[in-house]
């Protein structure tokens, strides 16, 4: 095994790695920038690097920095976990080069399913099915004509896309020159590169996708689906497994799509093939991301297996440790990514200082964080501050435990998502199960504080403003414990309780 | 005691009344008996009409943090000028401490008539006395404190009513 990693990565996705490392026994080291270096990660690695400045082009996108701490350190592999360098072939190679693992994927394998045009023509050789739509750049000379072939409601997409950059839909004919345009000059400041192509709109889609485990010696296992169809500005919030919305023969067979498609790249370690399906369970190949996903512990959740630690032990050479007949699902996960974002103006990120945090705890509860008193959130990274994990023996169990672990969830100091999660949890369209991806779109409800609620806030506020924050009842009566307080139910008037 | 802040970006108003632990608020025109108990560092336990919510405060500042049920709410506490003072609304002149000190001199009684700009009260504060007046002409209708107390900051000292009101 191992003896000593490098984890390329910040926040709660490098303290995931940290943790599955010491489980294994390898040691590990942390590189930060200069934003970081109070951060979970830095404390929890055995040793820590500043690898520069916060912008992430001056730190963690730095390969050549990264790879000399690396060698300086003695480190014989590399996980890159999401985001930064961890789809970066040329990050991949220069690890071989100076014989280092990268944890993941050949670099060919990330080259292939990486670009989307490339990706889908090996989904087309293996006989994966794809929306209707042109296999690759179109001509704008050609556009029109070979938009009328798909057919209308279409998507046009920037072949280097992603995260909704670039991307538009059009409705009808009349609106295509027009939204061409746009999407093309979007792509082109956002990526630069202005190359678009074409396909069919699904209609209410949902977002699926399979998480796949390939090692070196040809095995690949699927770990079945994830829905994923709760998304704000075209990024996941909510994810759960397994679907309700897909059945048992749609599961096996998109299951075995994704490993077809895994097995004709050679593929190793931790991949995911997201699809598109519609509400008939049509499902098409949408992409592969070839890393260790965001949402993978609740795959973990209902398997019972470790991604993080079979990556690092494939990597390393080790044959997969399961067979695809040995794993199962068991009961339902849902995660929610807590974010500092304001639902209720676009989400956009608040970033500040968060000067007062507590997760939830309890049967059931996983909290994947990096979160800690005074952790600040910056415009330069993510503003997720935790993930959010539940597991129950089934799906109503799994979002009536959610509702709970949130509603213990305190953050002080930043806005946050935690009020609209909670209300989405106890939302009756959620819980039946019905959803696609313009769910919150059309829930826009939930991004509002209820009325009620903001009526005990100013009551609190009144009382403050009164009183001052220093009244203290811990110190004037000291008979008062917390004890006596957790003893007590709801609606209980105070008098009672002395 | 009248009240209004700014909570995210929003204006409310409220009227608030002490009576020992418990509070007295109406706010859009409905009355709740509130208490609230520190039971941590940064959680408190507010007690609305007998129903119990747990509420996380933190003072930043000049900046006051609430999160319930998920949502943040803040507010800036308002300076002094804002805070204390007097205040005047529907016929109803508050009149509290504007800053914290001791009241010197209680120069009228309950039931006395005054008018606008008359003095009613001179407090110390900061080794400077200075006479607060009514801003209404009306009937003292209440009198929070005796000559010799100390005040806090927008603690109420006295209120006039209008006449012509009733």
């Amino acid at each position: 095994m191992y003896k000593k990693i490098l984890i390329a990565n910040r926040g709660e996705i490098a303290v995931r790695i940290i943790r599955a490392a010491k489980e294994l026994g390898i040691k590990t080291v942390a590189v930060y920038s200069d934003a970081d270096k109070n951060s979970l990660h830095v404390n929890l690695a055995d040793e820590a690097f500043n690898i520069g400045k916060p912008l992430p082009s001056e730190s963690y996108l730095v390969g050549k920095r990264i790879i000399s701490v690396a060698k300086k350190t003695k480190c014989d592999g590399i996980h890159p976990g999401y985001g930064f360098l961890a789809e970066n072939a040329e990050f991949a190679e220069e690890c071989e080069k100076n014989k280092i693992d990268f944890i993941g994927p050949s670099p060919e394998a990330i080259k292939s399913m990486g670009d989307k045009i490339t990706s889908r023509e090996i989904a087309k050789e293996a006989k994966v099915p794809l929306v209707p739509g042109t296999a690759g750049e179109v001509k704008d000379s050609e556009a029109l004509e070979i938009a009328r072939g798909i057919g209308y409601p279409l998507m046009i997409k920037a072949t280097a896309g992603g995260g909704g950059k670039g991307m538009r839909l059009v409705e009808k004919e009349s609106e295509f020159e027009n939204s061409l345009r746009m999407a093309k000059s979007e792509a082109k400041s956002a990526f630069n590169n202005d190359a678009v192509f074409i396909e069919r709109f699904i209609q209410e889609p949902r977002h699926i996708e399979i998480q796949i485990l390939g090692d070196k010696k040809g095995n690949v296992v699927h770990l079945f689906e994830r829905e994923c169809s709760i998304q704000r500005r075209h990024q996941k919030v909510v994810e759960e497994a397994p679907s309700p919305g897909v059945s048992e023969k749609t599961r096996i067979k998109m299951g075995e799509i994704a490993v077809k498609l895994a097995k004709k790249v050679s593929y190793s370690g931790a991949g995911t093939v997201e699809f598109i399906m519609d509400q008939k369970e049509n499902f098409y190949f949408l992409e592969m991301n070839t890393r260790v996903q965001v949402e993978h512990p609740i795959t973990e959740m209902i398997t019972g297996i470790d991604i993080v630690q079979e990556m690092i032990k494939v990597s390393y050479g080790h044959e997969l440790s399961i067979k695809q007949e040995d794993i199962s699902i068991k009961g339902h996960a849902i995660e929610c990514r807590v974010c500092a974002e304001d639902p209720d103006n676009n989400f956009l990120p608040t970033p500040g200082t968060v000067i007062y945090a507590k997760s939830p705890q309890g049967p059931g509860v996983r909290d994947d964080s990096s979160l800690f008193n005074g952790y600040e959130v910056t415009t330069f990274y993510d503003p997720m501050l935790s993930k959010l994990i539940v597991w129950s023996e089934n799906r109503e169990g799994a979002i009536k435990r959610m509702s709970r672990a949130l509603s213990e969830y305190v953050v002080l100091g930043v806005k946050t998502n935690l009020g609209f999660l909670v209300r989405l949890m106890n939302d009756k369209d959620f819980i039946s199960g019905k959803l696609d991806t313009g769910f919150i779109e059309k829930h826009k409800k939930l991004l509002k504080i209820p009325k009620d609620n903001s009526n005990i806030a100013t009551i609190a506020s009144a009382i403050i403003l009164h009183s001052g924050i220093g009244v203290d009842n811990l110190k004037r009566d000291p008979r008062f414990t917390p004890w006596k307080y957790i003893a007590r139910g709801s609606s209980v008037s105070r008098n009672s309780m002395f | 005691m009248k009240y209004t802040l700014k909570i995210n970006k929003k204006m409310v108003s409220f009227e608030l009344l002490q009576q020992g632990d418990a509070y007295e608020i109406t706010l859009d025109e409905k009355e709740y008996h509130a208490e609230l108990i520190r039971i941590d560092s940064n959680l408190y336990s507010l007690i609305v009409n007998g129903s119990t919510y747990t509420i996380a405060i933190q003072k930043e500042g000049k900046r006051i943090d609430l999160f319930f049920k998920g949502d943040l709410f803040s507010y800036e506490i308002p300076s002094v000028r804002d805070k204390g003072g007097t205040e005047n609304t529907s016929g109803i002149d508050k009149i509290s401490a504007p800053m914290p000190g001791r009241v010197v001199k209680i120069l009228k009684s309950i039931g006395d008539i005054v008018s606008e700009g008359e003095g009613v009260v001179v407090v110390e504060a900061m080794k400077m006395e200075s006479e607060l007046k009514t801003t209404i002409d009306g009937k003292i209708t209440g009198i929070s404190v005796k000559e010799g107390d100390t005040v806090d900051l927008g603690a109420h000292i006295l209120t006039v009513e209008s006449q012509d009101k009733k």
